[in-house]
């Protein structure tokens, strides 16, 4: 199938299977899943501005699906959401400025995959050493994480004035609640700081941000995890949106490709947003230890690809994270059905 | 449709821009309606197939 704008020839069945992926993952983790939509179109052989355009725009939808399903389950705190946007989409801008000084300097490419070699790898050791400390017996509760003394203490700060004068509304208190995800009081200068924190990373490595901002409501702020991969997708709304307008201006977004893999994702968010409910948080933070370490191995192969010349580890590299991304798709699938034939198992029939 | 969306990229950077945030967001929300009714008649179709088999009938 031939798409005009990218004005390249893809086979539909492989940005079918990658809409599938991709959805089914965005709605267990709670990530946007650009990592592993550019790796996918650049082994399919879109040119790669074309591929971080059009991905950034599938992030962008298949976002906006999960957080309509997760909102349809009470995982989304738009409260916390919305206080995090307020840092995030500025320091984004700051990113861009940041990015654009690394490409005059010629090092961009290096600096961004080694930061994100970095990020992922120690990402994804702290969450399979959180699984492993917890499983260890220290914690009694599904949803407890080994952090929740730090969460505890970051909740408890008190930053910046306790009331500022906003235009329209008057003086309003900086010290509020979030009902949705259990926290009786928190300063809003917190989610804002933090928000920043996320959106100039984000910023930095392009992508929507979730995979960074879902581990830091978990383990940072002891947000329940399914509330926090809800939150984490209406955060990648944003982020994503501002991505896709500013990629869409140069003309670097194919919208065909981009609804063929949206109808695909759709199906596959509705099976992963499914499965948070019947999945235990621990083994979600488990599995999304180890996609985050596929996704850390895959940036280095392509690292020692550009800097040796070796073609063939780029290919390979996007190749072990769309088979990850495959396998997990498989276990997720699996696990919703065990968890069905439990649930027939247990329901009394009209016989008893 | 291939010329249109090819003239209409190379003609005005901010209407596409604009048209392609349009198009995602509201295939986004339209998939999301569909998959979701879909989903919900599938699950009534197995539940009243499970019920049907549990009576015996």
């Amino acid at each position: 199938m031939w798409f005009p704008n990218a004005d390249v020839t893809v086979n539909p069945a492989l940005l079918v299977l990658l809409g599938i992926i991709v959805g089914t993952l965005g709605g267990f983790f709670g990530v946007g899943g650009g990592f592993l939509i550019t790796g996918g179109l650049l082994v399919f052989g879109v040119p790669p501005l074309f591929a971080v355009g059009t991905g950034l725009a599938l992030v962008m939808g298949t976002s906006l699906i999960n957080t309509l399903k997760h909102r349809s389950l009470g995982n989304v705190d738009f409260k916390l959401g919305m206080m995090m946007a307020v840092g995030s989409v500025p320091s984004l801008y700051g990113a861009q400025q940041v990015n654009q000084q690394l490409e005059e300097a010629g090092v961009a490419g290096t600096v961004i995959r080694v930061l994100y070699v970095c990020f992922l790898v120690i990402l994804g050791t702290f969450i399979l050493y959180d699984h492993w400390r917890v499983g260890r017996g220290e914690s009694h509760f599904e949803d407890e994480v080994s952090t929740a003394g730090l969460a505890q203490r970051i909740l408890r700060l008190n930053i910046g004035p306790r009331f500022i004068w906003l235009p329209g509304f008057g003086k309003v208190q900086t010290v509020t609640s979030l009902p949705v995800s259990g926290v009786e009081r928190i300063s809003v200068f917190v989610p804002i700081i933090l928000g920043a924190g996320v959106g100039f990373f984000a910023g930095i490595l392009g992508a929507g941000g979730a995979f960074i901002l879902t581990p830091l409501l978990i383990y940072f702020m002891g947000i329940p995890t399914v509330v926090a991969i809800g939150t984490g997708l209406f955060q990648v709304i944003i982020t994503g949106s501002v991505g896709t307008f500013l990629y869409a201006l140069s003309g670097r977004v194919d919208p065909l490709m981009v609804v063929l893999m949206l109808a695909a994702a759709s199906l596959g968010a509705q099976l992963g947003t499914s499965a948070t409910r019947v999945v235990k948080p621990s083994r979600i933070r488990f599995l999304y230890g180890v996609i985050v370490l596929a996704g850390g191995l895959a940036v280095a192969m392509e690292e020692v690809s550009q800097a040796a010349d070796v073609d063939v580890l780029s290919t390979l590299a996007s190749v072990v994270l769309l088979g990850v991304g495959g396998a997990m798709c498989l276990m997720i699938g699996a696990m919703m059905i065990k968890a069905k034939l439990k649930d027939r198992e247990l329901a009394p029939t009209e016989s008893d | 449709m291939n010329e249109f969306l090819i003239d209409l990229s190379a003609d005005n950077s901010l209407v596409w821009a604009l048209f392609v945030l349009g198009v995602v967001a509201a295939s986004a929300l339209a998939l999301s309606v569909v998959t979701g009714l879909l989903l919900r008649l599938g699950e009534a179709v197995g539940s009243r197939l499970g019920r049907r088999r549990a009576s015996g009938k």
